[in-house]
């Protein structure tokens, strides 16, 4: 059940150059939520900016949610000034998460820049499931680079700041190659193109593969219809409900 | 509430709350939020006698105290909405609305006989000032008085369920428009759809949606939505639902004083989707704490300067 909530702050603080981290305390929706699912929070008491934001779970326990967040326009300029006991307006868990249930031993997380805040919850969660963890982390240059709490992570910079150069699909396919361990599945976050390329290499070696989207959302709830994205079999989706995470074989994607 | 009860055509609605189309889908998308019995009415997205993809991404974009869509009316066309839909609305008391749209004139009227024999809608609400829409002749049906004369007298020949025209404030008067919905055998009008707008990109120099233009709506446009409530309320004698920027109490209490019957909450819904029933609760306490026995009572009681 969705629930629309006033939420207490427990820490609102910078963990790099780039990236905020925001515990919140939300024992009702924490209870329910699983990994790949968001929040929305209303960034303005006084309606500017307008819409709430949607956050992606970045960790999770029985009474806490954590979310990982870059400031980047007003609503988060906003929410960097939220202190430690101040309230805020907060709707989830919405959409559905990553299904953990199908057949793998070995996880190979990839996240590009911002993309790796749902991964984290995921990685928690393999780790409780004694699964083998390879954590792509990718980004344009090193100080996008944020891979706290990661385990088996490998880097990936564009420009060669830092770890492996050139895309994040190098590095893909470079784990896809390794000796891996039992049969293994790909959950990714990151922009369109990025996930587009990841779906392509999962393609080429036969692994299953997850995908959390991004896109610009209204509600959140499903009915505004902003979100949709297209889908293979034809007809269009809505990311905030029919997903945001999706089995990337059922996307269509933008050439 | 007994004080709250207003009717709109032939429906007698528990409180002068709405949904406005578009932004609450059939209603289950927010029953975890709401028991939907609590609204006045529920009306649900647009629908078209076809099925539609609507428009590219992206559709939506947020400006100074609202925001723009250019969504296109992505629906599953009239048949699959009657089977797939309309049984759940059987399952409440709330009565639901259609707002339906049509390309061409005819449409309308075949969208109405389609719904008329459909136990659960309660009513039709016609949409012919879409902003995202190519009709086919270029310009949006809610600009010409005739078209919507002629878009009226089809669907109201069509049907026995109250008639709802849903107008456009994109007009040079929209009291001329009004009136010859009202003339043509409209139940009741709704005011307003969104106005159309552009917001820019500076950085990539595009539209921030990719029709280029979208419906404005939010609290932007509320003045909007207020003026022309108040300009047809002194026109014409059927109901108006106001509509445009509703979020609290208290923008539902200027619509009824400017001269609305009812009003809808949109964009709103967004914002909080319990903004509806706290808009019921706090009209509630209004009406009790200023002993106000109907909502006729506050509907275009605007009190005018005596200078």
């Amino acid at each position: 059940m969705k629930i629309n909530t006033t939420a207490r702050i427990i820490y609102n603080k910078q963990v790099s150059n780039e990236y905020w981290n925001m515990k919140i305390y939300l024992p009702q929706i924490a209870k329910q939520a699983s990994p790949g699912q968001f929040l929305t929070i209303q960034t303005s008491k006084t309606g500017s900016p307008l819409l709430r934001r949607p956050m992606s779970i970045h960790k999770l326990t029985s009474t806490s949610i954590e979310i990982l967040y870059k400031v980047r326009g007003r609503g988060t300029n906003l929410l960097m000034q939220v202190k430690k006991g101040e309230e805020l307006q907060v709707l989830g868990p919405l959409g559905h998460g990553f299904d953990t249930d199908i057949p793998f031993t070995t996880a190979i997380l990839t996240g590009g820049g911002y993309g790796i805040a749902p991964l984290k919850a995921l990685h928690d969660l393999l780790k409780k499931k004694k699964k083998n963890i390879i954590t792509i982390v990718g980004a344009r240059t090193a100080k996008l680079i944020y891979k706290e709490g990661f385990t088996g992570v490998r880097v990936s910079t564009e420009d060669g700041t830092a770890g492996i150069k050139g895309l994040l699909t190098k590095a893909l396919e470079k784990a896809c190659c390794s000796n891996l361990k039992g049969p293994a599945a790909i959950f990714a976050c990151g922009p369109d193109k990025m996930l587009q390329a990841v779906a392509g290499v999962a393609a080429k070696y036969g692994l299953p593969c997850q995908v959390s989207l991004e896109k610009m959302m209204g509600c959140g709830i499903g009915v505004c219809l902003s979100c949709a994205c297209r889908l293979e079999k034809g007809g269009l989706a809505r990311v905030c409900v029919d997903g945001p995470v999706f089995d990337a074989k059922e996307i269509k994607w933008n050439n | 509430m007994e004080q709250l009860k207003v009717k709109i055509g032939k429906l007698i609605l528990e409180n002068p709350v709405l949904t406005a189309s578009g932004t609450f889908g059939t209603g289950e998308e927010f029953e975890d939020f709401l028991d939907l019995d609590k609204l006045g009415a529920v009306v649900v997205k647009g629908i078209t006698l076809k099925p539609r993809d609507g428009n590219p991404l992206p559709r939506i974009a947020e400006t100074p105290s609202g925001m723009l869509n250019a969504i296109g009316l992505q629906n599953p066309g009239v048949d699959i909405f009657i089977k797939e839909k309309c049984p759940v609305f059987l399952k409440y008391k709330v009565p639901f609305i259609v707002n339906i749209s049509g390309y061409e004139e005819k449409e309308y009227g075949l969208l109405a006989k389609k719904l008329e024999t459909v136990a659960g809608v309660a009513g039709i609400e016609v949409n012919v000032s879409c902003p995202n829409v190519n009709y086919r002749h270029g310009m949006i049906f809610a600009k010409d008085p005739l078209a919507v004369s002629r878009i009226t007298r089809l669907v109201r020949k069509n049907t026995k369920k109250t008639v709802i025209i849903k107008l456009s404030p994109e007009v040079s008067d929209i009291k001329v428009i009004a009136r010859a919905a009202e003339e043509a055998g409209a139940d009741a009008l709704s005011l307003i759809n969104t106005i159309s707008g552009l917001a820019v990109d500076v950085e990539t120099r595009r539209p921030k949606i990719a029709s280029i233009i979208g419906g404005l709506s939010g609290p932007a446009v509320k003045p909007i939505g207020l003026r022309c409530v108040w300009q047809v309320y002194n026109t014409v004698k059927i109901p108006i639902i106001g509509m445009g920027g509703i979020c609290t109490y208290e923008d539902a209490l200027e619509y009824l004083i400017a001269g609305a019957a009812a009003v809808a909450v949109g964009t709103g819904n967004f914002l909080d989707p319990q903004s509806t029933v706290k808009i019921v609760d706090g009209l509630k306490k209004y009406f009790i704490l200023n002993k106000i026995k109907n909502v006729a009572q506050l509907t275009g009681s605007l009190r005018l300067f005596n200078n």
